[in-house]
């Protein structure tokens, strides 16, 4: 049974797919700060990428060399078939979790 | 101006990154840090660049790390999975090298764990590690003393870093329960105090308490689970049950719980009813002592108020306490901690040998299993596995072959240990092992199986791995794929085989022969020893002598009391008869130097024989009729005795066959033993008799031992030669007597007879011969068998190492073989080059083995010894040739043109 994906591991994969245009580490990682509000280790990110890319959720391939980039390729990533699906399985667990819990409650309950 | 992050961070960056990422990442961070460069100069973009560098190369690092460490356990699993397949795939090598390792680790684990458990044992008490026994040290004796009630009272009184002090002595006694159930209790004579301080509640009804000890109060028992068990037939209600106990109405007033037997193996116990007449300094009973170290003392501060005791004892009473400092120690320790070590590392050194041994054996076999790895082996590396990463694999696969036999090992002793533990002391004579004794295995001796398990894996797995992928893998492969491998049983491999076959030819003729004198056993077989009943009789410890003038009165009477002791025995219609004779303390004596002095044509003979002063009756009693000259007869016990007799034993082994009647013995130096009543004085010169047959059995044990019977009269008695000085048990004698057949057994009435001459004598040890001797012999049986299986597994792994080794080295020789035979050398030469290589390891062996065993084996009495050296050096060199044969006759059978062509 594959491991299920952890909260940072979504919070990527979710921001590869909200990038408009290639989605490398600077459009990632700006993404997840800009929804979540939160300071993100650039190094947390990084690691993740790989680990998910070795777990074949993500696929990466590399850009043209770009000036601005020092002649550097940005390494792309793009999320996989079965990334997106374990991105759904974990959303429907937590729906399920959830279920018709009123979130404004939760703090009243004892 | 460029744009670019400072260049060495850069390269810090790109260095620490894994190649598949790096280059996406760097160019991120250019990224970056040209636009933080734009927006706040170029310093603040540097400093932010290295922060990012720094957080990214250490996340980085630590993902590596877990990555290795993931990757390694995975490996380790699957070596010992390998290591598992090649137990099965070499089933000879599994048996032969793990059986060797099991048994030295039994019996090095066993050994170690027997001495701990003997020596420090720790007590099955609440905070038993702060129990402690005191005792006085004799600065002119040069060892411990007993403590006297006397230091007991001033004790308790002094040192507030104990409490609860009691004193105990131990003795056997007869118990006639009010139903006329009649058993011997291992008794102690004990302090109150001892129960609150062991804090084990009784099992019914109460323990002894200090009222008890009162001398006109009612006289109590608390009994032992098992004495309650088999002498109230665990009565439910025992308590007020009145017994007979030596002879003295006694009430029962509880049980302690299975189990309990402080302080060593007691069943029974009575208040101590000390006479306070008679705690004067040296003057009140000796006992042992013993207490529970105070809250928040140590036995370092006890030890110094007791040095403070001491001194002031010394200066009151300087002739009594002068030469003596109280000591104290954990209760049941026997040793002090640097003795412990010694004797632990001199357990664990043999230990040590024994595995090495088995060890280098088996790191042998497995070389040789190796050497038919070496293509595997090969191709690995060429496949890019590091020699690191073989060698771990071969580790692990010694690793399990080591951890499953040093397990079996372990298995072995715990199953064993018990039963070695209740055979040692029925030797001592003991009725059970003291109440600490247990089975299990200290966690120390487990930690330390463990380690020297590990160092066994590495000599087995290491070392072999390490020959095998040494050297160039190109080297290696061209030599395999020609046909031959590169790993050569060269000089090293012929010490090996030399050293190899010494160490059996030294060892295994030793091991048969003392297991041969083990196995003896000529006389107890046809010797009815169990129709014979035997005690020692001696005074009760507890009831002092009160006075010097006691002591001499005592010494004069005691063989007139014992002598009265045996006729009111005689008159018992079940005894067939009686005989006194000196004490079984002999057991181990292996006899004194005497000197034999014939009529004057031949010059004295030196020899060493046991001496046994024996009664009128004893010879007879015995069945040591006269072969010659005469028995001892009434005119030789007498006051100015000089007649002896000697043994069968004493004609053959000491003097060769001579006659000895009419020649005189003179009995030679000590050599520092005791001077205790057993042998005449030194000096004393006696005149031979006659020579006895060999009893079945005697004080010494069954078997043929030369022995010298003196009248009971011969030796010197004073206080000091019966060990009555400081010695609260002697003077004791040994009680034989035989029963008639079929009469019921004797022993709760003995105790009755005992106490009706003398109620201050006792009785202990009693038994019958069969009893006291059998377990010695299986003792030495037991010594035996450990001796046959090492030798065995000594031989066995000889035999497989001389067959590996010889075979690989011959089958690394195939070629040569055949290419001499290709440019014409004959068939018969080539076996004699091969033979005759083999023949000359196999011999120097044999030779150099034979030096050590030749010179030990003519020392030694078995006849065995010299029969099997030939047996064993013939064994190896068969080994060693047959080993050879196989190899040779498929050297021989290759075409000289294949050998040829394949080079």
């Amino acid at each position: 049974m594959p491991k299920g994906l952890g909260e940072f591991e979504q919070m990527v994969l979710l921001a590869v797919l909200h990038v408009k245009g290639d989605a490398y580490g600077v459009p990632i990682v700006d993404e997840i700060e800009r929804r979540t509000g939160r300071k993100v280790s650039r190094a947390a990110v990084y690691v993740t990428l790989r680990r998910l890319e070795a777990r074949g959720l993500v696929s990466s391939w590399m850009s043209e060399p770009t000036g601005e980039r020092g002649g550097k390729s940005r390494r792309c990533v793009r999320v996989e078939p079965v990334g997106a699906e374990m991105l759904r399985e974990s959303r429907r667990a937590m729906e399920s979790m959830w279920g018709d819990l009123d979130p404004e409650s939760v703090q009243d309950a004892p | 101006m460029s744009a670019s992050p400072p260049g060495p961070l850069r390269r810090l960056l790109a260095r620490a990154l894994p190649s598949d990422v790096r280059e996406g990442i760097v160019g991120d961070l250019d990224e970056l840090y040209g636009a933080r460069r734009r927006q706040g100069g170029a310093t603040r973009a540097a400093l932010w660049y290295a922060g990012q560098v720094l957080a990214i190369s250490g996340r980085f690092a630590a993902e590596r790390l877990r990555d290795d460490l993931a990757a390694r356990s995975s490996s380790v699993g699957l070596d010992l999975k390998l290591g598992l397949r090649m137990l099965v795939k070499y089933p000879m090598l599994t048996l032969v090298g793990g059986i060797a390792i099991a048994v030295a680790t039994a019996i090095g684990v066993g050994a170690s764990e027997f001495v701990r458990d003997l020596l420090a044992p720790s007590l099955p008490l609440e905070d038993g590690e702060r129990i402690v026994r005191l005792y006085q040290l004799d600065a002119d004796a040069g060892g411990s003393t007993p403590a006297s009630l006397y230091d007991l009272e001033v004790w308790r009184a002094s040192i507030s870093s104990l409490e609860e002090l009691g004193a105990y002595v131990t003795l056997e006694q007869g118990l006639v329960s009010d139903r006329g159930d009649v058993g011997t209790v291992s008794l102690a004579r004990i302090s109150a105090s001892a129960f609150r301080m062991t804090r084990v509640p009784p099992h019914l009804g109460r323990f002894l308490i200090e009222a008890d000890e009162h001398p006109d109060a009612t006289p109590v028992v608390v009994l032992g689970y098992d004495a309650w068990q088999t002498l109230l037939s665990g009565d439910p209600d025992p308590t007020g049950r009145v017994v007979q106990l030596g002879g003295m109405p006694t009430t029962v007033v509880g049980v302690m719980p299975e189990g309990f037997g402080f302080p060593l193996m007691q069943n029974a116990w009575v208040p101590w009813r000390a006479d306070p007449a008679d705690l004067q300094p040296g003057r009140a009973p000796r006992a042992t002592l013993f207490a529970r170290l105070a809250p928040g003392a140590t036995l370092t501060s006890a030890q110094a108020e007791l040095d403070i005791a001491g001194r002031r004892a010394a200066a009151d009473f300087p002739e009594i306490y002068g030469r003596l400092s109280p000591k104290l120690s954990a209760f049941a320790r026997r040793a002090s901690g640097g003795r412990l070590a010694l004797v632990l590392s001199g357990v664990g050194l043999l230990f040590v040998f024994l595995l090495v041994v088995a060890c280098a054996n088996v790191a042998t076999l497995v070389f040789a299993r190796t050497v038919t790895r070496e293509g595997e082996i090969a191709v690995r590396t060429s496949l890019g596995a590091t020699r690191g990463r073989i060698v771990s694999q071969l580790f692990a696969e010694a690793l399990v072959l080591v951890g499953a036999a040093t397990l079996s090992g372990m298995l072995l002793t715990r199953v064993t240990l018990g039963r070695i533990g209740r055979l040692f002391f029925d030797v001592q004579q003991a009725p059970r092992p003291p109440f600490w004794w247990n089975d299990a295995l200290s966690p120390g001796t487990i930690a330390y199986a463990i380690v020297l398990a590990l160092v066994g894996a590495l000599m087995i797995g290491v070392v072999p791995a390490l020959k095998a992928t040494g050297g160039d893998v190109q080297t290696r492969l061209g030599r395999i794929s020609a046909g031959g491998g590169q790993l050569r049983f060269g000089g090293v491999w012929t010490v090996v085989i030399v050293l190899q076959i010494a160490i059996s030819v030294a060892f295994l003729p030793l091991a048969v022969s003392q297991a041969g004198t083990a196995f003896e056993n000529p006389l107890l077989t046809g010797f009815p020893a169990d129709a014979f009943v035997t005690a020692q009789l001696g005074r009760d410890p507890s009831v002092p002598l009160r006075t010097e003038a006691e002591e001499t009165l005592f010494l004069e009477g005691s063989q007139r009391l014992f002598q009265e002791v045996r006729d009111r025995i005689a008159t018992d219609p079940t005894v067939q008869g009686v005989a006194l004779a000196s004490g079984l303390s002999a057991m181990n004596h292996i006899g004194s130097p005497v000197e034999f002095v014939g009529d004057g044509s031949s010059p004295p003979i030196s020899a060493r024989a046991r001496t046994l002063l024996v009664d009128r009756s004893y010879l007879d009693l015995m069945g040591a009729t006269p072969i010659a000259g005469q028995s001892l007869g009434d005119a030789d016990f007498g006051p100015n005795t000089r007649a002896v007799v000697v043994n069968q034993a004493f004609v053959e082994h000491a003097l060769g066959g001579r006659n000895p009647v009419g020649g005189q013995l003179r009995f030679s130096e000590r050599e520092g033993e005791a001077s205790i009543v057993t042998t005449p004085a030194q000096g004393a010169s006696v005149d031979i008799v006659g020579v006895v047959r060999n009893p079945g059995v005697d004080v010494f044990g069954p078997g043929a031992h030369a022995v010298i019977y003196a009248p009971l009269d011969l030796a010197p008695v004073t206080p000091r030669a019966v060990g009555l000085v400081g010695m609260p048990q002697a003077p004791a004698t040994q009680l034989f007597l035989r029963m008639r057949p079929g009469a019921p057994p004797l022993a709760g009435r003995l105790y009755g007879m005992v106490g009706a001459v003398d109620p201050t004598l006792r009785l202990s040890e009693v038994g019958t011969l069969g009893e006291a001797w059998r377990p010695v012999h299986m003792g030495s049986r037991i010594g035996a068998w450990i001796f046959m299986s090492v030798g065995a597994i000594v031989l066995m792994l000889s035999v497989a190492g001389i067959y590996a080794l010889m075979s690989f080295t011959v089958s690394q020789r195939t070629r040569e073989i055949a290419i001499r035979t290709a440019v014409g050398a004959g068939r018969r030469q080539i076996v004699r080059v091969i033979f005759g290589r083999a023949v000359v390891q196999l011999l120097a062996g044999v030779a150099l083995g034979s030096l050590v065993a030749v010179p030990v084996l003519r020392d030694g009495v078995a006849d065995e010894g010299p029969g099997s050296l030939v047996v064993v050096s013939t064994l190896l060199i068969v080994a060693g040739l047959a080993a050879c044969t196989v190899p040779v006759r498929r050297a021989l059978s290759i075409e000289p043109a294949a050998a040829i062509k394949s080079e």
